[in-house]
């Protein structure tokens, strides 16, 4: 699976749900959305395929 | 994860509101909530000019985007600050989004009034960059709404901007600061109504929003926001807010319903106000700070007279 996140690209070889991947990231799911390659946004559960495509957005912004 | 509306695949998970939905039934639900904050907080009415202090970030695009939507007669500002590459590129991203919607923007131009941009004014006034944005968008977006016919002014703060705002003023118990913490500021003589439909949802619902829309918006920030205290505190809050969904609009809400006791500070503020000896607009000393800045940059002149023609209208 290919993760972009802030113009980076993360490679994963299994497939894993949406949960996982941040947690794995150690990223808090209150900061960060997942957009499918479709553009349609996953919840936590989704289980994203090994040959999938996802990007990670941060949400939070302000100074 | 199901939709708890209609059962269909969720595409966003709300743990503050314990809900799972779709993408039709997220957008009745957030353009639901803005609407009873508009109108459970008196912001304003569809008799009301409206105008949208806009950045071309998530949060003020997608308030232009559902007030207009809501059908509220509104209009947005852009200030082109003059900060190199990110001015441009967040301007850009507005006026593709003020013609795709067919919306109103008007662009005050600092770079003109100044004849130089933000950090080249606080290299001149030595002080730093943040400080004097503010004094200049906050004198900027007043007059311009006042000298135009609107009597709002409605800027896109979210949930996580106020709550950080209140968590930091309440470190330091700055009464000053708290005093301003508020849903909405009443106009006066020489300053408008201001408002934050937004107050009291989530840059996470209001970027989910953007993104479900289509909204082509600036991720990038301003590169002098690096390091700000109060990314600081939003970290920690949505550290607080994983572990115990719904903090943040449980801090912020029983702040609202409490906030009165600061009504001593309030008042000694309002006491203290006059009106600037150049301008004639609202300050605590004899001239504003925009003015102070003008003065100092041989600008005093353009000040009081010419203001509006660093405007255009797109």
């Amino acid at each position: 699976m290919q993760v972009e996140l802030d113009g980076k690209i993360i490679n994963f070889e299994s497939s894993m749900t949406v949960k996982e991947i941040l947690k794995k990231l150690n990223l808090n799911p209150e900061v960060y959305l997942v957009v499918l390659d479709n553009n349609e946004l996953a919840t936590s559960d989704r289980m994203i395929g090994k040959d999938q495509k996802i990007k990670i957005i941060r949400v939070v912004s302000g100074g | 994860m199901k939709c708890k509306i209609c059962g269909g695949t969720a595409q966003i998970e709300l743990r503050n509101h314990n809900i799972a939905l779709c993408k039709k039934d997220f957008f009745n639900f957030f353009e639901r909530r803005v609407s009873k904050t508009i109108s459970g907080y008196k912001l304003f009415n569809k008799e009301d000019k409206i105008l949208v202090a806009v950045s071309g970030g998530k949060d003020s695009l997608s308030l232009l985007y559902v007030l207009n939507k809501l059908g509220f007669n509104c209009s947005g500002l852009y200030i082109h600050l003059g900060i190199g590459e990110y001015s441009e590129i967040s301007l850009k991203k507005c006026e593709a989004f003020v013609k795709k919607y067919n919306l109103e923007l008007n662009v005050f131009y600092v770079n003109r009034f100044f004849s130089c941009g933000i950090c080249e004014i606080a290299k001149k006034m030595k002080r730093n960059s943040c400080s004097i944005c503010g004094i200049v968008k906050r004198y900027v977006m007043n007059r311009f709404g006042l000298e135009t016919g609107f009597n709002v002014l409605a800027t896109g703060h979210n949930l996580d901007d106020e709550s950080a705002q209140l968590f930091g003023s309440l470190l330091s118990f700055d009464l000053v600061r708290l005093e301003k913490e508020k849903i909405f500021l009443p106009g006066k003589e020489k300053a408008l109504k201001k408002v934050k439909p937004f107050s009291l949802i989530t840059e996470r619902e209001i970027a989910a929003y953007c993104i479900m829309n289509g909204i082509d918006y600036i991720y990038e920030e301003c590169p002098y926001s690096k390091g700000a205290t109060s990314l600081v505190y939003k970290s920690a809050l949505n550290l607080v807010e994983e572990r115990s969904p719904g903090t943040k609009l449980r801090f912020l809400k029983a702040f609202i319903e409490k906030g009165h006791i600061f009504k001593k500070v309030e008042q000694s503020l309002e006491d203290e106000s006059k009106y600037c000896t150049n301008c004639g607009y609202l300050t605590y000393r004899d001239m504003c700070n925009f003015c102070i800045i003008a003065n100092r940059l041989s600008r005093k002149d353009e000040a009081r007279v010419n203001f509006l023609n660093n405007v255009e209208k797109l």
